[in-house]
């Protein structure tokens, strides 16, 4: 039985190294995600960061945020996945109507293993912009996927009066677990959650939570959401900018009041967050950037990648 | 395999090994700045995929949202394989505006090759795009600066899509044949005609024609 895994393990492999050898297949990946990719990764960090070389980065995962309603996740093992792939400006000819414009910068085409899409709005369901052949999750029904349990939460979104309206304006929150880390993404929540609702959602370590306002649930019902989750981590999204310029309120509304706020969204410094799970205690530990999560809900507003 | 048309460019294929494929899939809310004149009311797209292809980067018609299920995307990029289907994607211009670009997306299943064109923007094929594409027995196209396409490629069997409409070029082509009750077509390497034929479907989803 074991020789046979091997024998065709061995001829998948071959058959990378031969892609690779040719360079015909530039895009090719073996395996599930960027693997190779994640070794040049930790390669680079061992010279900075002592953890990794004495090798202590199994069980982390790492989150990029690329703006609106987008994040990367990484899990230890090289499964990406990517929330909410949204339309950049100028990038296609067919340019959305010019209410506000998205200058964040595109995904570029990054490979993907599963791409959750919370509303059928083209801000939230782009997955053009996504690479590799991703499983598209945006059911309620629990589902397994590259051995991640994903499960939703129907909800729903405030129509846009601007543009064509979606009918049904529904919004899945999607919850998952990467290496024992819950993280749950709310989409374009429109509504204060029900009890239903949030026994559904159940516990939760890692919350992005949608702060603009106008399309979204209003500040106010965005920090009551927060406080009856109660998570370790949130992450606001789907807030104005300099780069987003609808009409949403910014991040700061939603940071007034909120005791611990770290900002992350200066130039200086990397954009990936990483997170680990304790084993011993199983509370959440941020790795990088530094410091320590302070105990109760700490607010995380990163920087966006491009 | 069975091939149902749909709507403006989405196609709904089912192969031997019910493999459901589906083609660039159409936004049926949107209403662009200037509707084109007729109805523009499509039905959602209710139908479970495994597989849904997109060609070009368009929001209207990349709308998945409505279809069910977990779909893996195909988007271009390396070639891919599932169970008895082999995509491929070549690389073109799109129509217009020449900073997108326009995947042209190539299976091949039981023995028949399709490919789908969706917003393919060049008069004529580069010697490159042939020899990745190879050869074709069947077509999906829009029906607009054809004539060169299916010389190059000979195609055995041709779909117009896109709001094709049945004009002189068309009925003069030997083997035009008007399908307008039926919007399913099934296919295997053996009932592929020798001559080359061009099939008008009836879109399945499509608003009532005036």
């Amino acid at each position: 039985m074991k020789g046979g895994i091997i024998r065709r393990t061995f001829f998948k492999r071959l058959l990378a190294l031969s892609a690779f050898g040719t360079g015909s297949m530039l895009s090719y990946r073996k395996g599930k995600g960027d693997r190779i990719g994640r070794l040049s990764f930790a390669r680079a960090d061992a010279m900075e960061n002592p953890d990794y070389a004495i090798g202590r980065f199994k069980n982390r995962i790492t989150i990029d945020y690329y703006g609106l309603s987008c994040f990367v996740i990484r899990a230890s093992n090289g499964t990406k996945i990517i929330t909410d792939p949204f339309l950049a400006e100028g990038t296609s000819s067919m340019d959305p109507p010019k209410k506000g414009k998205v200058l964040y910068g595109e995904l570029r085409k990054e490979p993907a293993d599963v791409v959750t899409v919370s509303c059928g709005h083209y801000a939230h369901c782009n997955v053009y912009a996504v690479g590799g052949t991703p499983y598209i999750y945006k059911i309620t029904e629990p589902t397994e996927l590259c051995g991640i349990r994903f499960r939703g939460v129907s909800s729903r979104h405030l129509v846009m009066h601007e543009i064509a309206v979606l009918n049904p304006a529904e919004n899945i929150i999607i919850c998952f677990e990467v290496d024992g880390i819950k993280i749950c993404h709310l989409g374009a929540l429109g509504h204060p959650l029900s009890e239903d609702q949030l026994k559904q959602i159940g516990k939760v370590d890692i919350l992005m939570v949608p702060v603009g306002g106008v399309s979204t649930l209003p500040v106010a019902d965005a920090s009551e959401v927060c406080s009856r989750i109660n998570p370790a981590v949130i992450l606001p999204m789907h807030y104005a900018s300099d780069r987003c310029t609808y009409e949403w309120s910014g991040v700061d509304a939603f940071l007034e009041g909120k005791e611990h706020v770290l900002r992350c969204d200066s130039n200086i410094g990397s954009s990936q967050l990483e997170f680990m799970l304790n084993a011993k205690t199983k509370q959440l530990a941020m790795t990088s950037p530094g410091p320590a999560l302070s105990p109760g809900m700490q607010v995380i507003v990163p920087r966006c990648v491009y | 395999m069975k091939i149902k048309f749909l709507t403006v460019s989405c196609f709904r294929i089912v192969t031997d090994q019910e493999v459901r494929i589906i083609f660039d899939p159409y936004w049926h809310n949107y209403i662009p700045d200037n509707p084109p004149p007729g109805p523009t009311d499509h039905p959602p797209i209710a139908e479970a995929a495994d597989i849904v292809a997109i060609t070009h980067g368009h929001f209207n018609d990349s709308y998945l949202w409505a279809i069910k299920g977990v779909p893996r995307i195909y988007t271009g990029g390396a070639p891919f394989e599932i169970r008895d289907v082999k995509f491929n994607g070549i690389v073109s211009r799109h129509i217009g505006n020449n900073q997108c670009l326009n995947n042209i997306i190539l299976f091949e299943s039981g023995g028949i090759r399709c490919a789908h064109m969706g917003d393919f923007g060049q008069d004529r094929l580069v010697e490159e795009q042939l020899s990745q594409l190879g050869r074709v027995d069947i077509l999906m196209t829009r029906w607009s600066d054809m004539p060169v396409i299916l010389d190059q490629l000979k195609p055995k069997v041709v779909l117009p899509m896109k709001n094709a409409r049945v004009d002189d070029y068309m009925r003069s082509l030997k083997g035009f044949t008007p399908m307008d009750k039926t919007s399913e077509l099934e296919f295997t390497a053996k009932t592929l005609p020798l001559e080359m034929k061009v099939i008008m479907l009836k879109p399945a989803l499509g608003a009532e024609e005036g």
